[in-house]
């Protein structure tokens, strides 16, 4: 009897170690997925339709641009082989590759790309149309080259065109109600699923895609990446730690350690955005010293060590790597003594200064608020916080309704900030001197890179004196984590990843 | 039976038509403009005011509620600008998921709290019943937020039998079904409770146990039955409820249902997207309670659907 059991219990083990050896076999053919989840809900894969930061990460896996924006903030040439300028900047002649395939097998020629131009230029998109109201005409010229004609100079043409992935315009013209569920593209991902309802994105890998030899980078060895939106911080954390993602965008401050500590890598990069303060002068600001008095109380290194956890002081109202930065002066220093004594000097009798914020725009944004009102009230400031939704605080900066308004904001271009939102009072302050608006006017449409830095530098010189209409406190960061075993992922400034060249260990 | 059923559809008319004013006007009176929210923050006046015009937000309110009562109507619940798809597709296609959370949730709650309710109206004053309060206090007080990261925390985090979030198997549903159901388990508890002792106090109770039938058939028989009256009524409303989706739940574990929907729209301000997902939320309500009034007939013989 014994001796049966024996061997009834050595024939079951042998089958189950023979199980083991085939189970392990098969997984080293297993495709390997790359999953990575997001605060966003992406609910449209059209870069040009939408708002979402994420989606520029997924729109660099699936399609491909003129001009590709790298993670570094300069641009390189992508599609464009060639991309020349007339000598007043009002014709771009564009010369795109002649080898690039869409997904469909299909080659690509001018006419797609400009093709997929046209369909922002007719306003058949909602969102992207803004970006482009400079564009007289598009039209192409020959297999590979087109040619744009502008009303004005196009400054910010690297900005917005990189934007334009080129799509198979044939096959959008025949559904353009679903095209972009999956886009037929030229990109080193295929969208092969997109779920709108629960906003799931699945790209599976383009191997005859024209960039794999292009730039010498290593092909990713990942087979299929899926994108998941979860919005909840912790659930996000969570979802990593149990290992159903590898890769979690913003990760609070408070996980850090703990996710650290679990063995995995954090990335933590500095972004192209800051947290500023803006101003309205109708009322108690309208007294310059009063600003001064403002912008001295807030001690920005603290605010940025001890309550944000990260990112850097700003000293000049516009970031480091934007025109017009000057890195020699520190406009906005912190000296309470002489804040208090600015405000003794002004016109200020103890008025109840009304700040309002959005707290979801802002990482740690209520710490944030508390921090500045205990420094705005050591300096002798009385202050009332209104704590908003966006949606509410978008109304009442716009309207100016406010005495201070705190927000965040992307620096990605001096030329934008000058023109665009403080030439025209987009955030609602009402400050805009004479000669400010003469610097912005004689700003507008210069083509020459050179004068266009000296004049963003007057311009933001005559901002940091004025102490307004846009006062920067710090520029943000986030942190990323990932799983040890994957290295290659390149992190912009501008918040996008690029995945392309990423390499997935044992 | 059948005409007052059908006078009660019609009764319904009248209010999911109120319903649908009120919710346009609020809407429209809460602050923001959608039109700024779709843009970036550099958009010029002039593409701000086509957008409003794209959206058809710069017509008049009068006009604006016509042409989508127009389209209602027609069946058309309008196109979500945020989404670029039409509304009733957006809420079709995450309605199955709510309704599937629902209706676990409400299964999971109602199995728990039925049975705890009766021990504790039968054993009153008991350590059991003491138990059946105190959790009971805890579940209408408990947080959903703090319920759901915790049980994410023990039971997917650490002990890993959970996923943590997303849909897809049965085991998504366990952890978001216990926090939906976990208010409503609670009060559940405490009505049943508090029926099975009136119940239990009335003098056919005695007359059937005098009669030598047996405790188990007395309780779940004659008793259950007669307190189950009121959990009937607030099962009806609490469906309703679940349907419309719960905002906090399905966004802390990344559930794709209308709860969701509502948040993102709600913030982006869409409009068409809220007005429609109101007017189904609310025929989701009328059509249960409707059902509860026709379900107390069966239970109780006395009381007339009138």
């Amino acid at each position: 009897m014994k001796k049966v059991i024996a061997l009834t219990l050595t024939i079951l083990m042998i089958f189950s170690l023979c199980a083991c050896g085939g189970q392990s076999q098969e997984s080293s053919n297993a495709p390997i997925v790359f999953t990575y989840a997001a605060p966003e809900s992406i609910t449209s894969l059209d870069l040009n339709n939408s708002t979402f930061i994420e989606l520029q990460s997924i729109a660099a896996l699936y399609g491909d641009a003129i001009i590709k924006s790298e993670v570094d903030g300069s641009y390189v040439n992508w599609l464009a082989t060639d991309i020349s300028w007339s000598d007043d900047y009002l014709t771009c002649d564009i010369t795109l590759r002649d080898n690039v395939d869409f997904s469909n097998g299909k080659h690509m020629t001018a006419y797609d790309y400009v093709g997929s131009v046209q369909r922002i230029l007719n306003d058949e998109t909602l969102h992207g149309y803004s970006h482009f109201t400079d564009v007289e005409s598009i039209e192409q010229t020959g297999d590979y080259t087109c040619r744009v004609k502008f009303k004005t100079v196009p400054v910010l043409f690297n900005d917005y065109w990189k934007s334009i992935c080129v799509i198979d315009i044939d096959a959008y013209n025949e559904n353009p109600e679903t095209f972009f569920d999956a886009p037929i593209t030229t990109g080193s991902f295929t969208v092969s699923s997109f779920d709108p309802v629960t906003c799931e994105i699945h790209l599976t890998r383009n191997d005859s895609w024209w960039g794999w030899e292009a730039f010498g980078g290593q092909k990713t060895n990942v087979d299929e990446i899926v994108f998941k939106c979860i919005n909840e911080d912790t659930t996000r954390v969570s979802a990593l730690r149990t290992g159903e993602i590898d890769f979690a965008k913003m990760i609070p401050a408070d996980n850090v350690a703990t996710i650290k500590g679990e063995g995995f890598n954090v990335e933590s990069f500095s972004r192209n955005e800051a947290v500023y303060v803006g101003l309205q002068v109708d009322g108690i600001f309208q007294d310059q010293k009063i600003r001064e008095a403002f912008s001295y109380c807030i001690n920005r290194p603290l605010l940025v060590a001890s309550v944000v956890g990260g990112g850097e002081a700003c000293t000049w109202p516009c970031l480091p790597m934007n025109e017009g930065f000057n890195g020699s002066v520190n406009a906005y220093p912190f000296d309470l003594d002489h804040a208090k004594q600015c405000l003794a000097e002004s016109s200020y009798n103890g008025e109840e200064v009304n700040v309002i914020i959005a707290t979801s725009k802002i990482t740690r944004g209520n710490e944030v608020i508390q921090a500045i009102t205990n420094m705005m009230e050591a300096a002798g400031f009385k202050v009332n916080v209104e704590t908003l939704e966006f949606a509410s605080f978008a109304d009442r900066r716009s309207a100016g309704t406010y005495d201070v308004h705190i927000s965040a904001f992307t620096f990605s271009s001096s030329y934008a900030e000058l023109t665009s939102l403080i030439g025209t009072d987009r955030m609602g302050t009402h400050f805009l001197p004479d000669d400010l608006k003469d610097v912005i006017s004689r700003l507008t449409g210069v083509g020459d890179p050179a004068k266009r830095e000296a004049l963003c530098l007057e311009g933001l010189t005559l901002v940091a004196n004025y102490f307004d209409p846009v006062v920067p406190l710090y520029q943000t960061f986030e942190e990323d984590a990932c799983k040890p075993n994957i290295t290659g992922i390149g992190y912009s400034s501008a918040g996008w990843h690029d995945f392309r060249y990423m390499q997935v260990g044992e | 039976m059948l005409q007052k059923i059908i006078r009660r559809a019609l009764a319904t008319v009248v209010v999911l038509i109120g319903v649908s004013i009120i919710a346009f006007l609020l809407v429209r009176l809460a602050p923001g403009d959608p039109a700024k929210l779709m843009l970036p923050d550099t958009a010029t006046e002039e593409t701000i005011q086509a957008m409003r015009e794209k959206m058809g937000t710069d017509k008049p309110l009068f006009i604006q509620y016509l042409t989508y009562m127009k389209n209602v109507l027609k069946g058309d619940l309008g196109t979500s600008y945020h989404y670029n798809r039409s509304c009733s597709q957006l809420i079709f296609s995450r309605l199955p998921s709510t309704a599937k959370l629902a209706g676990f949730g409400m299964l999971l709650s109602l199995c728990f709290s039925i049975p705890l309710g009766m021990i504790a109206g039968i054993k009153k004053g008991s350590f059991i019943d003491t138990l059946s309060m105190f959790f009971a206090m805890i579940g209408q007080s408990m947080s959903h937020v703090w319920l759901g990261l915790m049980l994410i925390l023990i039971f997917a985090v650490n002990l890993k039998w959970l996923p943590s979030m997303g849909t897809g198997t049965f085991k998504h549903m366990i952890m978001p079904a216990i926090v939906i159901g976990f208010q409503f388990s609670a009060l559940a508890t405490r009505m049943v409770r508090s029926g099975m002792i009136d119940v239990l106090q009335e003098d056919y109770i005695t007359a059937t146990r005098a009669k030598g039938i047996s405790k188990f058939k007395v309780y779940t028989k004659y008793a259950f039955k007669n307190a189950l009256l009121p959990v009937v009524t607030v099962v009806g409303s609490q469906v309703g409820a679940m349907m419309s989706g719960s905002m906090v739940i399905e966004t802390v574990f990344s559930w794709p249902g209308i709860g969701s929907l509502t948040t993102q729209a709600i913030y982006n301000r869409d409009y068409q997207l809220i007005q429609s997902i109101l007017l189904i939320s609310a025929t989701i309500f009328v059509v249960c309670n409707l059902l509860v009034d026709i379900l107390y007939t069966f239970i109780d013989p006395r009381i007339s659907f009138n």
